[in-house]
């Protein structure tokens, strides 16, 4: 069984120029112990996902309908105090910048500390082993040293660890990581997703990895699920994705990401012409029809269905072939 | 006149640019923070020469000293032959056409009150370059074109422009100067997959265009893999590695270049096995370990890395490295 469920997730924002169809008819999985990348461009709906998951949603929220199953319990249905049970303990999320998620004024030890009393009622000395104990597991030289020292001393990658251990610090069966690595040198940010992975291989915690970097996607995911302009236009496991993507705009994305040694000066990168729809308007057909190279009339007209093009792998695209399914 | 074609037309000597940033009582600078610690590098005519290495090497040091936005510590700039680093402003003002800018942020280097077309027409007025209005605006017109813009534009606000349009006004307004040579700064780094791939395929094609040489500085290796002809890598403010596209990603030499290549993840399934995944962070400029800089880092450091100091030596057709480890 799932994890977690979502469907038919709709949030919408109002602003001052109309309704922003932030996320429109969402639906995915989780699985126990599995990595799901949401991958895509900038304001396509990443992060307003997994606000939604952990309800931490702005004031200007017009919508929000479907179902966010999580262990069998719609959150969205849940008290603002079951969902405080659940935010840091059942699942935790950590973001691009861990800067504006550390409080500077209070040292690592204590923000570890303060996670672990919200949730669980152990004594002090118990709460302190944890924080190291938590500190060395994402690879923090000297971490009594560290507990006691201020998010300011501590280099980028080592903030994104800390964000790290504090998310863990409950044992969570979901992680959130929305963009973790993209403030990161490649350098750290191989470091942070290999401990990614290996936290995953021992606690066996799910991991939602939001991302806009396939590169990134093939690392430590198992299945990847595209968004584009709020919608799922494709899902699959990793390889089938990266190996043989269905959807156009899959298609185009993984032609335009710039890949060392196919360089030089014959090789010009895929372009996908034209912008993202304005998701304050209204579109009747399939989102991806202004810009996709294979667009027809039909396209414009009819919004295609996400349907089962090959085994486990789901596609929106009037056009996307079958294949290895059972007739 | 134009170079000789044996003359360079960047020549960069032994380049310091050096912080002072906390005097004792008399004054006397008691931190210094070496941001460009000797770095020489030339560009010819037409050729793209990319600086690339971790955050905080001094990429963007090195952009601003040869644009004459800072000045330098000690070291030469020479354009066409004749120094620029030492120039009255008056002086400078003249060579300064010759080398324009394009930075990283579309939004904050466009001034927002100002409509498209007076954006590009300033450097042309500045420099003179227009004979009358109807040449000016030719000039406007067809530099909208060249970037792909739309004719509208020139009557548009910067704010009414997506990322990606907005970084093709900021290429616009340096090509606006009929200049030698642009430095891009991170110039494509914030933009989204898609999107970037339209703005490097339209450098290189201005590239060719115009015959305009570019110092391509980007932290993301692939992407300079598809634009660059050498590559010089940059570590605490030295350069470790020089080298022309083809070797310097199919044969580096330097460990460090080894290993920042390594960890570029690429959109291929399976996790790369063969990765260098260096360990630490990157030591602060301002306390440099002795030695080579690169030692604390070093996969494959010995006794003699942490005591003597690697030079740049020769070690093909115009490759060159700075490590022990290819004497
Ligand atoms: N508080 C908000 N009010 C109005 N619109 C919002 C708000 N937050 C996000 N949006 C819009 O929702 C869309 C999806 O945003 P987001 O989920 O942040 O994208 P991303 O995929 O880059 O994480 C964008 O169009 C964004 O402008
Ligand atoms: N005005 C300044 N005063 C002190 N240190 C500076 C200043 N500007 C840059 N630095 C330091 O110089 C080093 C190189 O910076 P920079 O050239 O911006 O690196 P990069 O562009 O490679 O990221 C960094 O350590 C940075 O903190
Ligand atoms: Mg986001
Ligand atoms: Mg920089």
């Amino acid at each position: 069984m799932a994890l977690l469920e979502i469907e038919n997730l709709q949030t919408h924002f109002r602003t001052s120029d109309g309704i922003n169809r932030a996320v429109d008819g969402l639906s995915l999985e989780v699985r126990p112990s599995e990595t799901l990348a949401i991958v895509g461009e900038s304001g396509c709906g990443k992060s307003v996902t997994s606000m939604s998951i952990l309800r931490l949603l702005p004031e200007n929220i017009t919508k929000t309908a479907g179902s966010i199953r999580f262990h069998g319990r719609d959150l969205l249905k849940l008290t603002e105090s079951e969902m405080r049970g659940i935010r840091g303990n059942e699942i935790s999320m950590i973001f691009q910048e861990p800067m504006t998620s550390l409080n500077p004024v209070l040292t690592i030890g204590r923000q570890i500390r303060e996670t672990i009393a919200l949730h669980r009622t152990v004594s002090r000395a118990e709460m302190d082993g944890r924080a190291k104990d938590m500190l060395a597991l994402v690879g923090i030289p000297d971490p009594a040293r560290r507990l006691q020292e201020y998010p300011h001393q501590l280099s980028g990658g080592m903030r994104q660890r800390v964000m790290i251990a504090i998310a863990l610090a409950c044992d969570p069966k979901l992680l959130i990581a929305d963009e973790p690595t993209t403030a990161l040198d490649v350098t750290i940010q191989a470091q942070v997703l290999e401990l990614l992975a290996d936290i995953q291989a021992k606690s066996k915690t799910s991991i939602i990895l939001i991302t806009h970097d396939l590169g990134v996607v093939a690392e430590i995911a198992h299945r990847v699920v595209v968004m584009y302009a709020g919608r799922k236009v494709e899902e699959a496991s990793v390889e089938d994705l990266l190996t043989r993507p269905r959807h156009p705009y899959t298609v185009g994305l993984l032609g335009a990401v710039p890949k060392i040694g196919v360089g030089g000066d014959k090789m010009r990168l895929v372009e996908i012409p034209g912008l993202v729809p304005n998701l304050k308007q209204r579109i009747a057909g399939c989102v991806f029809a202004n810009r996709c190279p294979k667009a027809r009339d039909l396209c414009l007209e009819f919004a295609p269905a996400l349907e089962q093009k090959a085994p486990a792998h789901v596609v929106a695209c009037h056009f996307a072939e079958k294949e290895g399914l059972a007739a | 006149m134009s170079p000789l074609p044996s003359q360079p037309l960047l020549s960069v000597k032994n380049l310091k640019k050096h912080y002072a940033t906390k005097f004792s009582l008399f004054g006397r600078a008691t931190r210094v923070v070496k941001a460009v610690d000797g770095i020489s590098f030339d560009i010819l005519k037409g050729e793209t020469l990319s600086l690339v290495g971790e955050s905080g090497c001094g990429k963007s040091t090195v952009g601003k000293t040869i644009i004459g936005l800072l000045q330098p510590t000690s070291g030469e700039i020479e354009l066409g032959g004749a120094r620029i680093d030492n120039l009255s402003p008056d002086a400078f003002r003249a060579q300064r056409k010759r080398i324009q800018i394009v930075f990283q942020d579309p939004f904050s280097s466009l001034d927002p009150r100002m409509r498209v077309r007076d954006i590009l027409a300033e450097p042309i007025h500045n420099f003179g370059l227009a004979r009358n209005a109807a040449d000016l605006k030719s000039r406007v017109d067809d530099l909208l074109d060249v970037v792909r813009l739309p004719k509208d534009a020139a009557s548009r606000f910067p704010h009414e422009f997506s990322g990606g349009q907005r970084q093709r006004i900021g290429i616009a307004r340096a090509l606006a100067a009929e200049p030698d040579l642009i430095v891009c700064d991170e110039a494509v780094s914030a933009l989204d997959v898609s999107v970037k791939a339209q703005v490097v395929n339209l450098l290189q094609d201005l590239k060719d265009r115009f015959g305009l040489a570019l110092l391509f500085i980007s932290h993301d290796l692939a992407i300079v893999d598809h634009i660059t002809d050498r590559v010089a890598v940059m570590y605490l403010g030295k350069i470790v590695e020089v080298a022309p596209r083809g070797p310097l990603f199919e044969n580096p030499l330097h460990p460090y270049t080894q290993a920042l290549l390594s960890a570029v993840p690429t959109p291929t399934p399976g996790r790369k096995t063969s990765r260098t995944v260096l360990r630490g962070d990157l030591p602060s400029p301002a306390n440099p370990p002795p030695g080579c800089n690169f030692h604390t880092r070093c996969p494959l450091a010995f006794d003699r890395c942490s005591r003597e100091t690697p030079v740049l030596r020769s070690t093909g057709p115009d490759q060159m490295a700075a490590c022990h480890l290819i004497d």
